[in-house]
């Protein structure tokens, strides 16, 4: 709780300073509130959906890759009043207050209540961190899957599935999220009738929202997987060998005509593949094969997408990442505070680049 | 790493100096602790400013138009470099430059006559003073509070204007000065105090306020023995020194000893003001039609002054008068100059600052990590935005 409003406290004067200590050339305030500098790339399509609707002429026309369950919450302000941009960040604040709840109580569990606070800081302070205080998905996510997850640790299987649905409602990668929620409960190594029957109901819960989806999809596009079709159309996201994507990514280095930011862009996300990957390996060292999957499969989606594409910012999604952080940073006080020091500025520039507009995965 | 044996001062209380003889063993584990903190925000926040003029550059295509070193030469560090090449008489060299203090651009001029470029010679000297800056403010630090050395560390290297102990600025080497003789003096040393004054006089003119503080803090120790008496004196003619050469040297290239105060006016527009007009120039150009960057910076300049003067008080409350002369003259001086101007920069130089947050946050791990983060992403701000070239103090 008083690292998500103290994350929000750091960042959001600081995005607003940076709008005006950027602006050397033109005279007077910068042009963009102080809310709509929020409202940027995929924020602008969730507040579309959010307003009017999927379907609607104002709505982005691949508008079904964004999963549900955020912009319908957000919907919920608009209907008392808000504004939706400000529906959004309070939507993501009180997600990322959730998430923030269970990793705390997760880490804490497990390695001792230090442990928890400084999984928390890790959070607030990711690299790409500044997705928990825009209008995405991504707290909500968090906030299912990490409370799923925290459940699942301590064999309460029956609690499972409504956190495990919140994360299905809220991104296509709440798929992952089960399939790695299926190799906890293999883990665990324990079959005793009621744990099976309480694991399965709940990965079903957890899969009701992506049925709903795909029933109202089927409805509304005549295509229970239009969401698949508009990551292609939207984004040119389709399915390629892992190597071809790879190349395809490598490549943009040499093509001149790309502008000066992607050029850093498409090999930061090499890198975060790279992170990704070292990440996964991380977990299968620790035999956590409930996280391995569960990052893994998700890194094997993205890897084997046209190309390397938002990869920083699915790594906030794998919340593992915090908590392997913290256990190793136990013993280490100053490997913690060498990951404040590293990930504060680049968590920074995340903010300022997106606030300015400009593409931050 | 070196930097993992000592941990979080919070929780590890590194020895204390008083209790360890002075073993070789610890003096290079200060040294290597200060230059793991140097070498480790060079690599964070030069590859964050580099980072930076890629993500940032939104309207041209390939690479960025500036290197990742030349990024770093803004403002007056095109000053300091300009000096070092061309002196201070050159033809081409900068207007007004006598307001910058010679000892940092003669040191990047001995670099370059050394086969060094000048932007890597500012740059790597920056990091040498910081390095002295702190190792010398660790055991400033763990002698007055044992278990502190490594939070005031942090603290300076990453305060929230820290970009100038980066960039080709006179901060750094000031700050090697002016800690390192503020450390003899505290430990009565006063006979080693004159050689790093002479230093934090030769880069600054504050060099004069410390030289005030030192006297102030001489008074304070009580203990009026012929012998020390002697010893501060004669630390603090050292300290003098480099002012009377520049001195001279001024009047006989200008004829004016004091050309810098000419300079600084004809420059910067700052002459001595009483503080109620400063205040009012301050506060009335912020209705000003300005850039979006320097309506801002208005802004900030104020609140600088204000936690200046708080930061003063907290000194005097608790008794450090050295201390709180030092960083209330130099206050004092920007607060009676024309407008307020650089204020942020110059509480970087206020380095008992750290001191007392250091204080405050000593057993105490949620502010101690609140404070870390919240003035490592100011500084990254500050870095950002310095090397896009928007005024930044």
């Amino acid at each position: 709780m008083v690292i998500a409003v103290v994350a929000r406290v750091f960042f959001i004067p600081i995005a607003i300073a940076a709008a005006w200590l950027l602006m050397t050339v033109d005279l007077g305030p910068p042009e963009t509130g102080v809310l709509d500098m929020w409202r940027r790339w995929d924020a602008h399509h969730f507040l579309t959906i959010a307003e009017y609707g999927y379907t609607a002429p104002q709505s982005d026309a691949h508008a079904a890759a964004f999963f549900p369950a955020f912009p319908l919450a957000v919907r919920l302000f608009i209907a008392v009043g808000i504004s939706p941009v400000l529906g959004g960040l309070i939507v993501a604040a009180l997600s990322s207050v959730v998430a923030g709840y269970f990793l705390y109580r997760l880490a804490a569990s497990e390695f001792g209540p230090e442990a928890g606070r400084r999984a928390l800081v890790y959070l607030a302070l990711f690299p790409t961190a500044v997705f928990l205080i825009a209008p995405y998905s991504e707290s909500l996510f968090l906030a299912g899957a990490i409370a799923a997850f925290y459940f699942a640790r301590r064999s309460s299987w029956h609690l499972v599935g409504f956190p495990a649905a919140v994360a299905m409602g809220a991104r296509a990668a709440g798929v992952f999220l089960l399939i790695g929620l299926v190799f906890e409960f293999l883990r665990q190594r324990d079959f005793s009738k009621l744990r099976v029957a309480n694991a399965s109901m709940s990965i079903a819960v957890g899969l009701l929202p992506l049925l709903a989806y795909g029933a109202f999809l089927a409805r509304a596009m005549g295509d229970p997987f239009e969401f698949i079709t508009h990551q292609q159309q939207g984004w040119g996201r389709t399915f390629v060998g892992p190597v071809a994507s790879f190349l395809n990514t490598w490549n943009t280095w040499t093509s001149a005509d790309y502008p000066t930011n992607w050029l850093l862009a498409w090999r930061v996300e090499i890198v975060a593949a790279a992170a990704g990957l070292a990440v996964v390996v991380w977990a299968a060292l620790k035999r956590e094969w409930g996280y391995a999957a569960f990052m893994g499969s998700m890194l094997v989606a993205l890897m084997t997408s046209t190309w390397y594409y938002s990869i920083p910012r699915m790594l906030l999604s794998m919340f593992p990442i915090v908590l392997f952080f913290s256990e190793a940073a136990k013993t280490r006080p100053a490997l913690h505070e060498w990951l404040i020091v590293v990930f504060a500025p680049i968590a920074t520039l995340g903010v300022v680049v997106y606030t300015q507009g400009i593409w931050f995965y | 790493m070196t930097v993992g044996a000592g941990g979080v001062s919070s929780t590890i209380a590194p020895p204390a100096p008083a209790s360890q003889p002075e073993g070789a063993s610890w003096k290079s584990s200060v040294w290597a602790r200060a230059a793991a903190v140097v070498v480790g925000s060079r690599v964070v926040f030069m590859l964050l400013a580099y980072a930076a003029s890629y993500f940032l550059s939104a309207d041209t295509e390939g690479t960025p138009e500036r290197g990742p070193l030349d990024i770093w030469v803004h403002w007056d560090a095109s000053r300091f470099l300009s000096i070092a090449e061309h002196g201070y008489d050159g033809s081409n060299s900068t207007p007004n430059g006598t307001a910058f203090f010679p000892l940092f651009p003669v040191t990047i001029r001995a670099l370059t006559a050394a086969g060094f470029n000048a932007v890597a010679a500012g740059l790597l000297i920056s990091a040498v003073g910081s390095w002295v800056a702190l190792a010398y403010l660790y055991r400033l630090a763990e002698s007055e509070e044992p278990g502190t050395g490594r939070s005031a560390i942090l603290y300076l290297a990453l305060w929230p204007t820290a970009v100038f102990l980066i960039a080709p600025y006179s901060e750094s080497m000031f700050l090697a000065g002016a800690i390192a003789a503020f450390y003899y003096a505290r430990r009565s040393s006063w006979h080693l105090v004159g050689i790093p004054a002479a230093v934090a006089m030769g880069s600054r003119f504050a060099g004069v306020f410390l030289l005030a503080g030192l006297a102030v803090e001489f008074l304070s120790q009580r203990d009026f023995t012929a012998k020390r008496v002697a010893n501060a004196g004669l630390s603090l003619v050292i300290g003098l020194l480099p002012l009377l050469a520049y001195a001279a040297f001024l009047s006989q290239i200008r004829g004016d000893p004091f050309y810098f105060f000419v300079d600084q006016q004809q420059g910067w527009g700052r002459t001595l003001t009483d503080p109620l007009s400063a205040w009012t120039t301050s506060v009335d150009r912020l209705d000003l039609a300005a850039s979006g960057n320097m309506m801002a910076a208005y802004r900030i300049e104020i609140a600088a002054a204000l936690v200046g003067l708080g930061l003063v008080a907290w000194a005097a409350v608790r008794r450090q008068w050295g201390y709180a002369t030092y960083m209330g003259l130099l206050l004092a001086a920007l607060a009676t100059s024309t407008e307020y101007m650089s204020i942020p920069r110059i509480l970087l130089t206020c380095f008992p600052a750290v001191l007392l947050i250091a204080h405050s946050t000593h057993r105490n791990k949620t502010a101690h990590e609140v404070y870390l983060a919240a003035t490592t992403v100011l500084m990254a701000l500050g870095v950002v935005v310095y090397t896009r070239g928007g005024w930044f103090f």
